[in-house]
């Protein structure tokens, strides 16, 4: 009668093994069988390790999430199995990178590989060399990504808690998407050794769960250290309404107002100069540290994958000077608003997740393609490195929306607390609703 | 495609060692169009109000 036991959340199977309640090898059977069972259809872990779970549980520390089963993106080197980053290639040789150390001296046990978009290069997961993964709530419609098998796993109840990473929203995005909480922590909060995001300037790991108690678990283990839970019954929002609000669907900007006003947060309108640049610098910059594969790893990858990366081959150092004028401007500009309120608030992505066969979104400016639409909501949290959350906030046509918090530098506590809050006055509804026909 | 931009990618991907086709190029041609838009945005920049300055991307923004 263990069947149940991935429907637990993360900190539910924890305290349940230290309880006694539960014993952990039946925790890590159980999800095995649960991977078994429901991930053909979702693929959102597409590399399972029995063996080494079962190693990792045998030596697990008692720390906090002693004994608990988590899914790891295929960005981090693992001792046994280097990182891959979505490709067929093994792009870091296998060890214990820091994201993995932070997992396995907390005594978490690594299940299996997320899976996630091709080299992280987009915000869909419609491309990935262990194929498409879609999205719990509707099998034709996109994960998010990068992290999209992350996302997945944990709103399919597979496993409590996942590990991503999030260069340009690629853990709120596919967050939202999912209808789970994503947290992208702060810049170089942790070591980041065998981590793929350890080539670029705007990359952080992410904590994805079912909710903020859940996701605020595996943050916890990644950054070492524990997180104050103070409630966050009172805080001071700011609200950047063009382009953040202004150019999102008229049903997703509802659902983020709904749970902001639910809050009793005082909510105000603020302006935050040059945020019109930001997409424009971390293109230019991004694709810049970003740089091309070596050819066997490029030949290997989707035409549109292998464009992007040939692409950034061209970019002129010129451009890439004024890009960080940009972002220095930026990240001056967003440390004065934070100054003045406690969070940035809008909607994590402007529209419900897109059809696989379709990754577009329309939007009241026009139709986009879903990976421009989305990085501009996510991009300002990379320029400056600060930590941001994404909150489920409802549905839209049975796909779920996301409210997106940025906080200030090291504050995740905070923003956890209120992800919490907004759970709290939405009476869960939307953390604790479960994808339909998982099979 | 513009022909002097595939001269010019041409050029830079042989010099990298990378063998590209004509629909790799298309691509690359379409990707670089965004490009193209990211700078003509950046180009606006007034570098008077915008100077040059280190970014520590491991410290937390300051005013």
């Amino acid at each position: 009668m263990t069947a149940h036991l991935p429907d637990l959340g993360l900190r539910a199977q924890a305290a349940a093994i230290r309880s006694g309640e539960i014993k952990a090898g039946e925790l890590l059977d159980a999800t095995l069988a649960r991977l078994t069972d429901r991930d053909a259809a979702l693929n959102s872990t597409p590399v399972v390790f029995a063996d080494e779970a079962r190693e990792m549980l045998a030596a697990a520390p008692d720390g906090p999430l002693h004994g608990v089963p988590v899914t790891i993106k295929d960005m981090y080197a693992l001792p046994w199995r280097g990182a891959h980053n979505g490709t067929p290639f093994e792009l870091i040789p296998a060890a214990a990178s820091g994201g993995f150390r932070r997992l396995r001296d907390a005594g978490a046990v690594i299940v299996g590989v997320a899976n996630q978009h091709e080299a992280g290069m987009g915000t869909t997961g419609t491309v990935s060399a262990y194929g498409v993964h879609p999205n719990p709530w509707n099998l034709e419609h996109c994960p998010g990504g990068s992290s999209g098998g992350s996302a997945s796993a944990v709103a399919a109840r597979l496993v409590g808690g996942s590990v991503g990473s999030d260069s340009g929203g690629s853990t709120r995005l596919p967050a939202a998407y999912c209808g789970v909480v994503g947290l992208k922590v702060t810049y170089r909060s942790l070591p980041y050794d065998g981590y793929f995001g350890m080539g670029t300037t705007f990359s952080a790991p992410g904590a994805f769960g079912r909710d903020a108690g859940d996701a605020r678990l595996v943050a916890e283990a990644l950054l070492a250290r524990p997180l104050a839970t103070d409630p966050a019954r009172e805080l001071r929002v700011g609200v950047v309404r063009d382009p953040y609000w202004s150019d999102c669907q008229p049903d997703v900007v509802a659902l983020a107002e709904q749970a902001l006003a639910a809050t009793g947060w005082s909510v105000r309108d603020i302006t935050i100069d040059h945020l019109e640049l930001a997409g424009a610098a971390l293109m230019v910059r991004l694709g810049a540290e970003a740089g091309c594969p070596a050819p066997p790893v490029l030949a290997a990858l989707s035409p549109m994958t292998r464009a992007i990366m040939l692409a950034n081959l061209l970019r002129a150092a010129p451009a890439v000077a004024r890009a960080d004028r940009a972002r220095a401007a930026i990240r001056r500009s967003v440390a004065a608003a934070l100054d003045d309120v406690d969070v940035i608030a809008w909607p994590t992505v402007p529209a419900p997740a897109p059809p696989i066969a379709r990754p577009f979104v329309e939007l009241p400016s026009g139709i986009l393609p879903a990976d421009v639409a989305n990085m501009r909501q996510s991009v300002v949290g990379n320029m400056t490195g600060q930590p941001g959350i994404s909150i489920p906030v409802g549905f839209v046509d049975g796909l779920p929306v996301g409210l997106q918090l940025l906080g200030p530098w090291g504050e995740e506590a905070l923003l956890f607390a209120a992800a919490q809050h907004v759970e709290d006055v939405t009476d869960r509804a939307f953390v604790d609703a479960t994808p339909p026909n998982l099979g | 495609m513009d022909a002097s931009f595939e001269r010019y990618a041409r050029v830079v991907f042989e010099r990298a060692g990378l063998e590209v086709t004509e629909d790799d190029l298309a691509l690359v041609s379409l990707m670089h169009a965004g490009y193209e838009g990211n700078v003509a945005t950046l180009e606006q920049l007034d570098t008077g109000r915008f100077p040059f300055e280190p970014i520590d991307p491991s410290k937390a923004p300051e005013r």
